[in-house]
């Protein structure tokens, strides 16, 4: 340990920023000093003296097939004293005396546990760890073993999350989860995470499905310390159901890290370095190309040559590249980013326990920085978690577990957005900095140069977020009664945010070209006696503050009864009480007129047009539960619950409560003896059928009160005084109630030849009714009524989930290949929807948020193809054709068709693999979507893109264009922003991308450092070092535009490469 | 005993768990219906809510001119659906302010509810106070009663009769059966609101600035009438009853008109305000009206205040400014428009120049001799019209050397010495400039009537107000109804107060189109003459035109130099349609209420 602190690890550890290194060796030290103060823990000292050996064991060890295995651990109990197998499965060991237990250990077989007794040869036969089998999985307000769970139930483990080099467990859990949707479109630091939808979308509303992190619902998923995290599961069918309310939209279920009994204090620390670069970015023409595109398009609205931005000559000019000064040819995306970006994340935990009082803590780091060139965008957070149960008696056992999170982002005043879409936007003939200086060259407007609106010299937008999660658990065994428990917990949970922005003026450069050229020079030679600089953006500084907090206190209390009776009969049942509250405040201030920068605090800023706001919100649910599992013999199964929910959204009168029952059956043939002699080569198998009704409570509160909130208001008085306004929210709609989901799931698990084959189908079908939306065809707009939402809407959707998995093991090489498949539809089933003037039009019988565009079939070669296709008449050769979808001659809106697919895909799949030899292993995720469609153009101020004379096209607009030479096209002619009518007016599925595609999302090379070695630096000493990476690679792609995730999105998808080790002693 | 305490400790934790955990809960963000209207305060701000969300002309970078004559559909280069005819119930083109078919009907519908529930804001006081609350409920009451109308107006004006309300609307009633009111049953309701607010309200100088008052309510009434008594609606053709009368009295409908424009003349408290003597001074005082920054203005009966930071901001400058300010450039003046203006003497602008076959203008007037086509104009055209060289705002510190002065840059400059082109430097305001020149309007002209010279950049909001209604309407409402009655005298009166005012000399020739001349140029670019030329039945003459700018080059040559000012396409040709005098009711509203009927031609 020593060594280990004065090498390369801990100095790695220290080496960060002053300040970020004397907080953490602060909280070093105060866990530390938390740990030896309590007494209570007794930390087992490990037993230093050597045993006399005085048997000598030997023996082979073999899997079940009889080949050999080497490598297996064996170790006698209680005793540091341990061999390893040789390459032949043989193995010798001294062993203290006859009482001895030998223990076998091998990754992917079942530990084996043999007394020695008077046996001094031992041929040891390990079985194939059917770990899916023994698992232990959360399920909400309990745990099951993986055989006895009856629901759609997947869960992914602490290994699974902690190979993924990412900051956010939703990046990490992508693709590990047959039924999760997840659609990451922004890399930018602190703001990654991926959006997940369970099994597709099902409402018009909130399709977000439920965190409940260590059974308490609502905190947040990304701000745990991935490290942290002992497994992760999710509820997809009926066995939600005990989330009653909350549960609809699928529940994902959060398990942090906590001590493990009997064993001697364990540190661990693990870290890893990683460098990021974007994906596949789009591409933009070159300078000479977007010359070329603007003079096509100002030659076909006939401008006169002498108003044409470019002239032939400036073409050749960009192309030569023999004038920086004047044409030069800027690649913006390629000067606005630098190589690569880092990420680092430190972790060091102890954990252990005796008998009696288990413990668990954990600090970590995560640091992450922004790819621009001068960027100012970094991201940092810190996880302290400490949580310690102690049994104080025979039937007491207390337990605190408390979270702080600080979470700081740091970005410049300009959006993501705004950065990225002007990088793709700016002139590729226009200058990043100035040849040999490092002076910024011009916008295109609003100050929008990706050189300086990503960096510091625009401001600063400096955001704060702290957790402060405190969760106190008890649970007692009621004496007399053997399997009656009664538990409870109580959570204070505090929020606090805390933002400054700065906006200030900045300053970008031009080149004064008429002088620069009347002066007689030619393009090449140094022009910086003619750059001027232009102050740009907010014409002074300006300061905002915002602040918010907020409170949520959760408290349960349990009933649970446990038991089995005549070694059959195994039941398991609780009754609940669960309620919580939740308070939020926030306000903000906001000055301008800073006379200087450097004091960026309201009292430094002037008095004109200063403001302030604040805003305040609660809520509050009352919940009654309770659940019976039951199974014969663990052959056939029933589980039923049933949760009684209440909440302030709705009224007391209608609608406050509702009340949400399941029943699962599930039967397990593989354990009768007929099946075990026709079909022993399916070693499990197992019928599962669920039914529940769930509720959505994401939806506006208090509709059902006549209310009036303040709104914006008007300037009356000689002297303009502003009043504020008040407004009805709404019309009340006494009646308002929750969403519910009636959600059927059939599927089946099987495992076959000796647990190497495991193959699972899930089936489902939901119709979510009682969706809120507002009456809009039935109530005419002139009656002027603001509609509430009402439960009128319905939505189907069905799918299936297939995962197939494969394990393999011989000598010492091992591997192991699992895929998942997920498909999922929903289609409107009643939606209150206008009635469409064409049935195509209807959204009824659709999915959600399909989109309704024209079909565009190519491009109008000439003259007489536009007069021999049905055409707009302002169409001309090169512009898109529509198709005229009702065949009526005339391209009308009427031909407008809803397409079926949207952004969210109907295909999600992920195949995980993994192959160990020796001490080295390799595990990997491929992952991708398909059956998904989304928009191109970046969402500008034109909301169609700006390419143009404002600003740069698209390669995709560029290649294969119609010109009057080359008319056979897949592009259309040239244009300028929206104004064709088939870049705005009459938009087609030309401006979508398909969206589908695979990755190879996730590798994991590690080492493990041979036990010989390491066994110097302690008894339980291991060490791993591995190499990472995330977004390695596409495999496949519908869109070569770019990264099918980028499309929409705000900042590149990143890739990661990084190395890190983890060290426990 | 152990065991006991933790019973204790865990009925602790859930000691919440009172039966009323929920109930006891109620939105900490707002008002119970009780409260509001027990309360004058909460009542009035209600009110205050109804007000803004009145839609103002400043509201959409597409001011409604561009359906007319007197500019372009955003920079120009392509056309409306509207001009170009193929405007229906489902492709409403571009979203303007004046398309308020769903915001009129539910600011109506908030009027409705606030004129519902005045009556119990007694009940909430006692003895001596209820005098002094009775008074403001009155003036409450006349000021939504007005808003009702003006919302009614506005969808009179441009879809002709609608459903009416006078009482809220309920959820849960069916409506989809309802039919249209008529146009005549439309505008006696409007008329009967106009009539009861203007009994409750106060003038102008009474009232507080920014609200409705007296003069409003009879200046509404006016512009209502005027409307209902010209061709459009009476001339006996309309298709439909929604759409006009079926057999109108012509003589009763224009008396009707006349007596309500002179009702307002006669209180006496409006007044056109004495805008000076030198062409310079009245273009000056002229524009003050617009940049005023609140309705203390003699002329201004009803208008909307701003301000940069609160409530509905607005940023017309932004909007419609020049490109070479990074401003939008938008609703660039067309240049038949431009050409449309006097010259100062009262004669037309073509009397002294024509454009030749090169589309070149070329001056042929022996009293005016200038080249520059912009000298010598209506007073209001320099007040109205931003146009080359026309000093505007100071430039960015980058372009302060190049344009000192903070002119409208819209020429192109090439200067040629011994028979060699030396530089050539396009304007800083085209469509070629140096900034954000993809905004440069394509007519040439922007606007400068409604602007605000003070309001500098885009990154500041407007402070001018808003004008909804103005006294020279009602004068020119007073001089086209008597005109149509045949009270010459009396119509030439007014016509020549309004272009003397204006200093140009009394018109002569036909007195129709002198009124029409003063409409059309007194009242350009504040929103009204779409609905002019609607009811005097001439927009599809008027729209039959391919919008046209100018582009201006000046060449110096050894030393001299000469300017041409060529006409030059700014947009595709409109093409207007029959169908284009009222706009058409949602297709998706028919769906909803299928005995709606659709305007005429949709």
């Amino acid at each position: 340990m020593k060594k280990l602190k004065s090498k390369n690890v801990f100095d790695r550890f220290l080496n960060r920023p002053p300040v970020f290194r004397r907080k953490q060796i602060l909280l070093i030290l105060l866990i530390f000093s938390g740990l030896l103060a309590t007494n209570g823990f007794a930390l087992p000292v490990p037993n230093k003296i050597f045993q006399q050996a005085q048997i000598l064991v030997s023996g082979t060890v073999t899997d079940v097939n009889g080949i050999a295995l080497p490598s297996v651990t064996i170790q006698e109990k209680g005793t540091n004293n341990g061999v390893l197998t040789d390459f032949d499965g043989n193995f010798t060991i001294e062993v203290s005396s006859t009482e001895s237990i030998l223990e076998f250990k091998y990754v992917g077989m079942k530990p084996l546990f043999r007394i020695v007794g008077g046996n001094t040869s031992m041929n040891v036969q390990m079985e194939g760890d059917s770990q899916s089998l023994d698992e232990v999985i959360v399920v909400g307000y309990g745990t099951q073993r993986r055989e006895n769970v009856i629901g759609s139930v997947t869960s992914v483990s602490a290994e699974d999350i902690a190979s993924a080099p990412v900051s956010n467990i939703s990046n990490a859990l992508s693709g590990r989860m047959p039924g999760g949707i997840f659609v990451q479109t922004s890399g930018e630091p602190g703001n990654d995470a991926a959006s997940i939808s369970i099994r597709g979308n099902t409402t018009f509303g909130e399709n977000q499905p439920l965190v409940v992190v260590d059974g308490i619902p609502g905190r947040p998923l990304n701000s745990i310390n991935p490290a942290d995290i002992q497994s992760v599961s999710v509820l997809k069918d009926a066995s939600a159901a005990i989330y009653g309310s909350r549960a609809a939209n699928g529940v994902i279920l959060v398990t942090t890290k906590s001590g493990v009994q009997d064993r001697p204090a364990t540190f661990t620390y693990n870290f890893y370095e990683g460098f990021l670069s974007p994906t596949k970015l789009p591409e933009m023409t070159n300078a000479p190309t977007y010359a070329r595109m603007v003079r096509e398009m100002q030659t076909y609205r006939n401008v006169d040559e002498s108003n044409m931005v470019y002239s032939e000559e400036d073409i050749a000019k960009f192309e030569s590249g023999e004038f920086p000064w004047t044409h030069p040819n800027t690649d913006w995306l390629e000067e606005s980013m630098r190589d690569y970006s880092s990420t680092r994340n430190h972790n060091l935990s102890v954990s252990g326990g005796s008998e009696n009082v288990t413990y668990y803590t954990s600090l970590g780091s995560q640091f992450d920085d922004g790819i621009y060139t001068n960027s100012q965008t970094s991201f940092n957070r810190y996880n302290l978690k400490a949580s310690i149960n102690a049994k104080l008696n025979e039937y007491l056992t207390v337990g605190v577990d408390i979270t702080g999170i600080q979470e700081n982002r740091m970005y410049p005043t300009k959006s993501a957005e705004e950065i990225f879409t002007s990088a793709m936007r700016m002139y590729p003939t226009s200058h990043a900095v100035f040849p040999g200086t490092n002076l910024p060259g011009p916008d295109i407007e609003y100050g929008d140069q990706p050189m300086v609106s990503a960096s510091a010299e625009t401001g600063f937008d400096d955001d704060k977020r702290y957790f402060s999660q405190n969760l106190l658990t008890a649970t007692l065994q009621i004496p007399g009664v053997e399997g009656l428990s009664l538990s409870g917990y109580y959570a204070y949970d505090a929020y606090l945010q805390n933002r400054k922005v700065l906006q200030k003026p900045w300053t970008l450069y031009s080149l004064n070209e008429g002088a620069y050229l009347a002066a007689g020079n030619t393009g090449k030679e140094d022009g910086t006696d003619f750059l001027s600089a232009k102050e740009i953006g907010y014409p002074e500084p300006r300061v905002g503050n915002y602040h918010e907090k907020s409170t949520s206190i959760t408290s349960n209390i349990k009933l649970n009864y446990a038991n089995t009776f005549n070694e059959v009969h195994n039941l398991e049942a609780f009754v609940a009480y669960e309620q919580n509250e939740f308070n939020m405040q926030g306000f903000s201030a906001f000055r301008r007129y800073f006379i200087s920068e450097d004091l960026p605090y309201l009292f430094a800023g002037g008095d004109e047009q200063k403001d302030n706001d604040e805003w305040v919100s609660i809520d509050a649910r009352q919940n009654y539960f309770g659940r019976v599992s039951y199974d014969y013999d663990r052959t056939y199964y029933f589980q039923f619950s049933l949760r009684r929910d209440g909440s302030i959204r709705f009224s007391e009168e209608n609608g406050r409560w509702g009340t949400f029952p399941s029943v699962l059956v599930g039967y397990r043939p593989s354990q009768q003896e007929w099946w075990q002699n026709s079909l022993s080569f399916i070693n499990d198998f197992k019928l599962r059928f669920s039914w529940g009704k769930l509720g959505n409570d994401q939806v506006l509160p208090f509709q059902y009160l006549t209310s009036y909130g303040f709104s914006q208001g008007y300037t009356f008085g000689s002297g303009r005084s502003y009043s504020s306004s008040l407004d009805l929210f709404n019309v009340p709609n006494p009646f308002i109630s929750w969403e519910v989901a009636n959600m059927y799931n059939f599927g089946w698990d099987a495992q076959l030849f000796n647990n190497q084959l495991t193959f699972e189908v899930d089936m489902f079908y939901e119709r979510r009714t009682d969706i809120l939306v507002a009456r809009n065809a039935s109530v005419p707009n002139f009656t002027g009524i603001q509609l509430p939402d009402e439960n009128v809407g319905i939505v189907d959707n069905r799918g299936v989930e297939v995962s197939l998995g494969y394990k393999e093991r011989s000598h010492d090489f091992k591997y192991g290949v699992t895929g998942n498949f997920a498909y999922s539809k929903n289609e409107i089933i009643e939606a209150d929807e206008p009635l469409a003037a064409v049935p195509w039009q209807t959204r009824t019988g659709h999915p959600l948020n399909a989109l309704l565009l024209y079909k565009n079939l190519g491009v109008y070669r000439d003259e007489a193809h536009v007069n021999s296709t049905v055409h707009l008449p302002q169409a001309r050769p090169g512009d898109l054709i529509l198709e005229d979808f009702d065949g009526d001659g005339e391209i009308t809106s009427l031909d407008k068709q809803l397409f079926t697919l949207t952004p969210t895909p109907q295909i999600t799949f992920g195949v995980l693999f993994d192959f160990s030899y020796g001490n080295w292993a390799l595990s990997g995720l491929i992952q991708g979507q398909g059956k998904a469609m989304r928009a191109i153009y970046p969402e500008g101020s034109n909301g169609i893109g700006i390419a143009g004379i404002g600003g740069n096209y698209m390669q995709r607009d560029a290649e294969d264009r119609w010109t009057p030479e080359n008319t056979d096209a897949t592009a259309p002619r040239a244009f300028e922003r929206a104004e064709e009518y088939w870049r705005f007016d009459y938009e087609s599925d030309y401006n979508y991308a398909d969206v589908s595609f695979a990755r190879l999302k996730n590798l994991n090379l590690s080492y493990t450092i041979p036990q010989s070695i390491m066994e110097k630096f302690g008894e339980r000493a291991d060490a791993r070092l591995y190499v990472a990476g995330q977004n390695l690679a596409l495999l496949w792609s519908g869109t070569d535009i770019m990264d099918p995730e980028l499309i929409g999105g705000s900042y590149p998808i990143m890739r990661v490469i990084s190395l890190g080790g983890t060290i426990t002693f | 005993m152990k065991n006991l305490i933790l019973f204790a400790f865990l009925l602790l934790l859930v000691s919440g768990c009172s039966k009323d955990f929920l109930g006891e809960k109620t939105p900490q963000d707002r008002y119970s219906e009780d409260l509001v209207w027990s309360d004058v305060n909460l009542a009035q701000a209600y009110l205050t809510r109804a007000y803004n969300q009145l839609g103002h002309g400043f509201a959409s970078h597409t001011k409604i001119g561009s359906f007319t004559d007197e500019m372009v559909s955003g920079k120009g280069g392509s056309a409306s659906a509207y001009n170009l005819c193929s405007i229906s119930g489902d492709n409403l083109g571009y979203n303007g302010y004046w398309l308020r078919w769903g915001p009129s009907f539910a600011n109506i519908q908030r009027i409705n509810i606030f004129l519902a529930n005045t009556d119990q804001l007694l009940d909430g006081y006692e003895g001596a106070q209820r005098e002094d609350i009775q008074e403001q409920v009155d003036l409450m009451r006349g000021e939504a009663i007005f808003l009702r109308a003006w919302e009614y107006h506005v969808l009179l004006l441009t879809y002709g009769g609608v459903p009416l309300f006078s009482e809220p609307n309920e959820l849960g009633v069916d409506y989809t059966n309802l039919s249209r009111a008529t146009f005549e049953e439309t505008v006696n309701f409007i008329i009967a609101d106009l009539d009861e607010a203007a009994g409750l309200l106060g003038l102008k100088s009474e009232m507080e600035m920014g609200r409705a008052n007296k003069e409003a309510a009879l200046a509404t009434k006016s512009r209502v009438l005027l409307f209902a008594a010209s061709n459009l609606t009476a001339d006996g053709t309309a298709e439909s009853p929604v759409v006009g009368y079926q057999n109108p009295d012509r003589v009763a409908l224009w008396t009707a008109a006349r007596d309500a424009a002179k009702a307002v003349i006669d209180l006496g408290t409006v007044q056109l305000a004495d805008l000076g003597s030198t062409p310079e001074e009245i273009a000056e005082k002229y524009h003050d009206i617009f940049e005023a920054h609140d309705t203390s203005g003699e002329g201004v009966i009803f208008a909307r205040m701003f301000l940069p930071s609160s409530g509905a901001t607005h940023s017309v400058n932004k909007s419609a400014g020049p490109n070479g300010n990074s401003n939008y450039g938008n609703s660039g003046i067309t240049a038949q428009f431009v050409d449309s203006y006097q010259m100062i003497n009262g004669s037309d602008f073509f009397d002294h120049y024509t454009i030749n076959v090169n589309g070149e203008y070329e001056n042929v007037s022996s009293e005016f001799t200038s080249e520059n086509i912009y000298k010598n104009r209506d007073p209001r055209f320099q007040a109205s019209v931003l146009y080359d060289s026309a000093v505007w705002q100071p430039r960015f510190p980058n372009l302060a050397d190049r344009d000192p002065l903070g002119i409208y840059d819209r020429r192109t400059r090439i200067v040629i010495e011994n028979g060699e082109i030396v530089s050539e430097t396009v304007g800083i305001d085209t469509r070629q400039g140096p900034v954000d020149n993809w905004n440069g309007s394509y007519t040439g002209y922007l606007l400068r009537k409604v602007m605000d010279q003070e309001t500098i950049g885009r990154n500041e909001n407007n402070q001018n107000i808003f004008i909804y209604l103005r006294n020279a309407e009602v004068l020119l409402n007073y001089a086209e109804a008597s005109l149509e009655l045949g009270d010459v005298a009396t119509a030439t009166e007014y016509i020549n107060k309004i272009r003397n005012r204006a200093g140009l000399p009394d018109f002569t020739g036909d007195v129709t189109e002198a009124l029409r001349y003063e409409r059309k140029i007194e009242l350009a670019f504040e929103d009204k003459r779409w609905y002019d030329l609607r009811r005097w039945k001439t927009l599809l003459d008027v729209l039959d035109m391919t919008p046209e700018g100018v582009d201006i080059t000046q060449i110096t040559e050894d030393g001299e130099t000469a300017t041409t000012w060529k006409r030059i396409d700014a947009s595709v040709a409109n093409e207007p349609c029959e169908k284009l005098y009222w706009l058409p009711i949602p297709s998706d509203e028919l769906q909803r209420a299928p005995e709606l009927e659709q305007n005429p031609g949709y």
